[in-house]
């Protein structure tokens, strides 16, 4: 079976910065692959990659075994993308918003206006569907977010921090959903600082520092490389950050001077 | 107003599918943009209409309505000359829409042709580049025909009660072509910019390009008039080979074979050069530099990041800490300084905005000296006229006034509302000062300098009291705009096309106060006794603003 997602030897340069440094990883259908790494490991440039937004760059990048490159188009029909937090036009409705999005996918307007309701319902927004979203919280903004990526039915979904800001209650909610989704043969691929929610929904797990995967496994394989028990403590380790707890104790004793 | 621009949209169907776009999808973004243009809440005045849901067509219609106005300058030289320079009378005609078409076109093309802020949200869709770029010249060429189309009003009517409704029909095509010609110039430009500009450099250039492309436009608006040589009563205009370098020229020789229906060689190209120019000119953009814009479009805002480097950084010179202690009077002032002055020299979204018009700065005042060889002679005799330069830099910082306030990082104004801060007057009159001090006293200083070398002493107490105006009207128009702390209003707020309707508020402003100055100059000792007026004028400014409590401010 081919991979859905393939990449070779991925490289890109931001002027004269080198921010991804040969990329390999190849991923099959209905996984669910958490992506990690620290603050400018590369996280957001990969994504954008895959999601056919940044064309040049150097290597092979497939996804659903089209060339991200030369045909982002039938990638982008393909694929839903979740953006980081904040990422709308927050002075429309989300019908008004969803109907957008639905335009740029040329889907049927009924269908957008009928799925965008029941999902809205769902979502316990349905009584908000025409207030704009100035006024909306993060979740509710996620939630929207979340519908606008997903209600054409795509088989790979890219989700850029999907947890971050987000509440607890509807963290549980995106976990169930990244979850189902896979079990129902779609492939997950998302970015997370969350550790351990990372380390319970995913069956497999990139890390990325500097521009280079340094592990990539499922989170028993991965426990292998160091002895620790926890992905976060895996985690500081491997991004060699480990001396967390001598600075903050500089840090408080700095304030309290 | 958005269901006309749809509808407008509607006919253009056939030409956005010929350029490769799909026209739903243009559709729907040119809809969106029009919809969040409505809805970019009410802060123009600083009261509490934050959220008033009003369509805002209302101040659009106003600034057509002040475009239409001018627009009778045009028809005035149709009226007046058409009988003895048709050529002429019908190239300015011309000039008027193209011109003000141009710098609407500079002051908010880039910002919208190059905005990065939605790239999260529409590229993500199967959207080609093709069709986002279309969308985007649509959206603003919307605008811009509206613009055109006010400020050839006048001539238009002109035309239609001299010739007849056809021959109305013809000049408002040659309009309309004159205004996508000057869109697709400035089009060209820009992705020309792209293609041979590394990243990095891009933004410095395009800003820099901005300011010799507002420097062109005005330069054009000088020429035109120069073209014609007065002869007793006769008024004579030969054409010259660089007459074909001109636009506007192109045009009123199209509308003049038109209508006089004589079709010799100057006037079969000047017609073919009005008709073809703007379809060459939106061919090659499609056809050649889409596929940059696409590469460029998505990178344009993705800094080189710094990752945390091995070596301590050392401070940068501290030139605003310095200046701060000297120009300001409190330590919450200074604050308000230095941030408004390094965030000036640095972000790119106000250059992008502010520069510009230090281009159209330099022409009007070189035009002082170019307009007659006799205005150069008026400037060893004194007087009041070789003050007027000095007015125009009052300008020049209007304009950086009221970019002052807003910022695409208007969030970071919490840290006013969450420190214990009690004058936000303060903050505002250091903003205004650091936009004094960069934007007013160096030009002044300079022009003043070679006034004095021109003129002598005696011109002191003018140039003094020139200073003490333009600080006046700087405080008036702080305060005119709104009490706002600097960089804390989101950038799509900003008015589109209000800056030129702005500018000439504020040139209203500056001739009241100047022939107040040249009333003194009547008076023997006016001006002298005008400086302490003055003075006070600025002193009273500066503690109004200072003393402005929070109940002024409006914060979201």
């Amino acid at each position: 079976m081919n991979p859905v997602i393939q990449l070779q030897n991925l490289q890109k340069y931001y002027g004269s910065t080198h921010i991804l440094k040969g990329i390999d990883l190849s991923v099959e259908a209905g996984q669910v692959v958490g992506y990690i790494g620290p603050n400018g490991a590369g996280k957001s440039t990969t994504i954008k990659i895959l999601i056919g937004l940044i064309p040049d760059f150097v290597g092979e990048v497939t996804v659903l075994g089209f060339d991200v490159r030369t045909e982002p188009l039938e990638v982008k029909r393909r694929i839903g993308y979740v953006p980081e937090q904040a990422a709308l036009y927050d002075s429309l409705t989300p019908m008004e918003y969803l109907q957008f999005i639905g335009k740029l996918h040329s889907l049927d307007a009924a269908l957008v206006e009928r799925r965008s309701m029941d999902l809205l319902r769902i979502f316990n927004l349905d009584t908000n569907a025409n207030d704009r979203m100035t006024t909306f919280s993060k979740g509710m903004r996620q939630k929207v977010l979340l519908i606008s990526g997903l209600f054409h039915n795509p088989d790979v979904v890219f989700l850029d921090e999907p947890l971050s800001g987000l509440d607890a209650n509807t963290v549980v909610l995106v976990k169930e959903i990244i979850r189902q989704l896979a079990d129902s043969g779609k492939t997950i691929f998302y970015s997370s600082h969350i550790m351990d929610v990372v380390e319970r929904i995913s069956d497999r797990i990139v890390i990325i520092n500097q521009g280079q995967v340094i592990a990539n496994g499922t989170f028993e394989e991965l426990k292998h490389l160091r002895t620790s028990g926890s992905l976060e403590q895996l985690f500081t380790q491997l991004t060699g950050n480990d001396e967390q707890a001598t600075v903050a104790g500089d840090f408080v004793k700095t304030i309290n001077q | 107003m958005t269901g006309l621009f749809l509808l407008i949209l509607s006919w253009l169907r056939p030409l956005i599918t010929r350029l490769g776009a799909d026209f739903e999808q243009v559709r729907a973004i040119v809809a969106l943009k029009l919809t969040l243009d409505n809805r970019r809440t009410y802060t123009a005045f600083g009261n509490q209409q934050q959220y008033k849901q009003k369509d805002r067509s209302n101040s659009f219609w106003l600034m057509l309505l002040l475009y239409s106005i001018m627009g009778l300058a045009g028809m005035g030289m149709l009226l007046t000359m058409y009988s003895r320079a048709p050529l002429f009378a019908l190239s300015f005609s011309f000039v008027l829409p193209m011109l003000l078409v141009g710098m609407a076109l500079i002051s908010d093309f880039s910002a919208v042709l190059l905005d990065s802020s939605d790239n999260s949200i529409i590229l993500p869709c199967p959207v080609t580049s093709r069709t986002l770029l279309v969308a985007r010249l649509v959206h603003i060429c919307l605008y811009l025909f509206m613009i055109s189309l006010a400020t050839s009003m006048a001539s238009l009517v002109f035309v239609g009660i001299k010739f007849g409704l056809p021959m109305a029909l013809v000049y408002f095509t040659f309009t309309l072509l004159g205004t996508l010609l000057v869109v697709f110039m400035t089009n060209l430009l820009y992705l020309l910019l792209m293609r041979f500009a590394s990243e990095e450099k891009l933004r410095e250039v395009i800003t820099y390009m901005q300011i010799i492309v507002a420097i062109f436009f005005y330069a054009g608006y000088q020429i035109l008039p120069r073209m014609i040589e007065t002869t007793g009563q006769t008024v004579t205009m030969t054409i010259q080979w660089w007459h074909y370098l001109l636009p506007p020229v192109w045009l009123g020789g199209a509308m003049e074979a038109v209508l006089s229906l004589t079709f010799d060689t100057t006037h079969t190209i000047l017609l073919l050069l009005s008709v073809l120019t703007p379809f060459v000119g939106l061919w090659l953009t499609v056809n050649y530099l889409t596929p940059l814009y696409s590469q460029r479009i998505a990178s344009i805002d993705t800094e080189a990041r710094s990752t945390a480097s091995a070596h301590p950084a050392k401070p940068p010179t501290d030139q605003a800490g310095w200046l701060a202690r000297w120009v300001t009077g409190s330590s919450v002032e200074a604050a308000g300084f230095s941030l408004t002055w390094r965030t000036m020299l640095r972000d790119r979204q106000f250059k992008l905005r502010a520069y510009p018009t230090i281009g159209y700065m330099i022409v009007l005042f070189f035009m002082f000296f170019w307009r007659s060889p006799s205005s150069f002679s008026n400037f060893q005799s004194g007087g009041f006229t070789t003050m007027l330069p000095l007015y125009f830099c009052s300008l020049m910082l209007s304009n950086a006034i009221n970019l002052l306030w807003y910022s695409d990082q208007h969030k970071a104004a919490w840290v006013y509302a969450a420190t214990p801060l009690t004058e936000p007057g303060s903050v505002m009159l250091g903003a205004v000062k650091a936009a004094v001090m960069q934007f007013l006293i160096p030009v002044q200083l300079i022009i003043s300098a070679i006034i004095l070398y021109l003129v002598g002493w005696q011109a002191l107490d003018d140039v003094v009291l020139t200073l003490g105006i333009n600080l006046i009207v700087a405080g008036l128009y702080a305060i005119a705009s709104g009490y706002h702390l600097p960089f804390s209003i989101p950038l799509n707020q900003m008015t589109k096309g209000a800056n030129v309707a702005r500018t000439i508020g504020t040139m209203l402003l500056i001739a009241i106060l100047g022939l107040a100055h040249w009333g003194l100059t009547m008076v023997p000792y006016g001006v002298l006794a005008g400086i302490p007026v003055a003075a006070a004028g600025v002193y009273v400014l500066n503690r109004t603003i200072r003393r402005a409590g929070w109940n002024r401010f409006v914060m979201d």
